[in-house]
């Protein structure tokens, strides 16, 4: 007789083993161009949670980030028809579709800073973890989102992109207009910076570090 | 140098996304072990700080809602364009006011075709969420208790057919998921017109009445509301379960006990007419149907 809470997901790796297949999403986007509900429903089930947290990364805040993965999706909906298949990913489209709200974003709220994400992030399946990991991994937020904010523009795009996102390099190319061998070297770059502005909450132990 | 440690490094990422430890990646690549260690252990902070970001599932359904109402919205306006009726007023208007407004339409109660095209949606399906917002808001609009008792009591009703739409297509735990809806509609319904229903302790026992009713002719008008809405409901659920392969069957039939179970909970605890706090007893010889 009691009622279930909504099921959040568990925390996962961002990798692409639940993502749609190619053909899967050629599909989709065939039949949301003849104007198929479902077809759109479909992408934005296959899509949602990764613009969702570019968007997180990006803006550091949950109700931007809502914001602004909607307006991605009504975007879609507007120019799904001149979408092509040009040998580049849709996933790559959808996220340049996602930067340019995001510099949008930024040139009309005047931000130079990325908001703190700590307070905003949502800490997943946070039912059966224990409160010491979850404070753990809430202070990872606090501490990876100060450092990323000493990142370059560019370099903060490709952690986005690749992290958050989820995208392979390939896809993280051509959202960025980038050849590949620029999109590595911009993360290996990008790594090294991190590592660095880390460098201190790592030395004390501030990060989460299971698993790594 | 530079490049192959870019390269190095973009697979060992792509590895650890998989599954992989920092120390396997690192044994792969001995000879740049001391430079990929520390960037491998910030990647992979950096992966799970990413991963522990979760969207919020209210948002999301909203957000699809919208995506559906401005879709309509557009197949509308599309139309309309070909028949000539409109000259161009649509494009004063912002997309945000159309789609706000196509929302507005649904909520005053007129299916759009999302909506419409959600309705024999289940779990799983990817128009679900348009389904289920849609109930949600009828849910919040004003109305009387008794017509909000209706309405949760045909919730429970199309939950129902979503158990069976699902034991059909074998999706057992996913349908055992819904049946806690059931209840929670029932409940729901049972408590606007003044029944409290409670779980006992004691499984054989059927939970407990916990405060009589205050509102008996509400309480009638629910019962033949909801018989009547779930006859056709029930004869659906056991035609499909005729369908169920052997091997499932034992399952399907539990489900189906539990739902009728819960049933009769509701009809007997509504129909109950005595002091509060006492149990509500199944009459086990009254046939489903009636």
């Amino acid at each position: 007789m009691l009622l279930v809470a909504p099921q959040i997901r568990k925390p996962t790796m961002p990798d692409r083993s639940d993502a749609p297949s190619a053909e899967q999403v050629e599909d989709l986007v065939r039949r949301a161009q003849q104007g198929e509900n479902e077809a759109f429903a479909g992408l934005y089930e296959a899509y949602y949670d990764k613009i969702f947290r570019y968007a997180m990364f990006k803006t550091g805040d949950t109700i931007e980030a809502e914001d602004l993965t909607e307006e991605v999706f009504l975007r879609m909906l507007e120019s799904i028809n001149s979408f092509k298949w040009q040998g580049y990913p849709f996933t790559s489209w959808l996220f340049r579709i996602a930067h340019n709200l995001v510099v949008d974003y930024y040139r009309k709220k005047g931000r130079q800073k990325r908001a703190s994400l700590d307070d905003a992030m949502r800490v997943t399946g946070t039912d059966d973890v224990d409160v010491d990991r979850q404070m753990d991994i809430e202070i990872s937020i606090r501490e990876v989102s100060e450092a990323m904010s000493g990142l370059t523009r560019l370099q903060q795009e490709v952690l986005s992109l690749r992290f958050a996102g989820g995208l392979s390099v390939a896809e993280t190319a051509e959202a960025m207009g980038k050849k590949q061998n620029a999109v590595k070297a911009l993360q290996h770059a990008a790594i090294k910076r991190l590592r660095t502005l880390l460098g201190p909450a790592m030395e004390q132990g501030l990060l989460d570090r299971g698993g790594a | 140098m530079s490049l192959a440690i870019d390269d190095v490094l973009n697979e060992c990422i792509e590895r650890l996304a998989a599954g992989e430890t920092v120390q396997e990646c690192v044994a792969r690549y001995p000879d740049h072990a001391a430079d990929l260690e520390p960037l491998l252990q910030t990647s992979a902070i950096a992966v799970r700080t990413a991963s522990s970001i979760a969207y919020r599932p209210d948002a999301k359904r909203r957000s699809l809602y919208k995506l559906m109402a401005a879709l309509d919205d557009r197949a509308r306006a599309g139309r309309s364009r070909r028949i000539g009726l409109l000259t161009g007023w649509r494009g004063k208007l912002t997309r945000t006011v159309a789609v706000v407004l196509s929302v507005a339409v649904l909520a005053t109660g007129t299916a759009f075709g999302a909506a419409r095209a959600s309705e024999d949606s289940v779990p799983g399906d990817p128009l679900y969420a348009v389904k289920t917002f849609k109930e949600d808001i009828s849910l919040r609009m004003p109305k009387s208790d008794i017509a909000r008792a209706k309405e949760h009591a045909h919730l429970a009703t199309v939950r129902t057919d979503e158990i069976a739409a699902l034991i059909d297509r074998g999706r057992f735990e996913q349908a055992n998921a819904l049946v806690v809806r059931v209840t929670y509609h029932l409940n729901s319904s049972a408590q606007l017109v003044g029944v409290t229903i409670t779980a006992n302790a004691n499984p054989f026992e059927m939970p407990a009445v916990s405060a009589p009713k205050t509102r008996q002719h509400q309480a009638d008008e629910l019962v033949s509301f909801y018989e009547r809405d779930m006859q056709p409901v029930r004869s659906r659920f056991q035609r499909r379960m005729q369908d169920v392969p052997e091997q499932q069957q034992r399952e399907a039939l539990l489900m189906m006990a539990h739902w009728e179970m819960m049933n009769r909970m509701y009809l007997q605890a509504l129909s109950y007419d005595g002091p509060p706090h006492w149990p509500v007893w199944i009459d086990a010889r009254a046939s489903p149907g009636q």
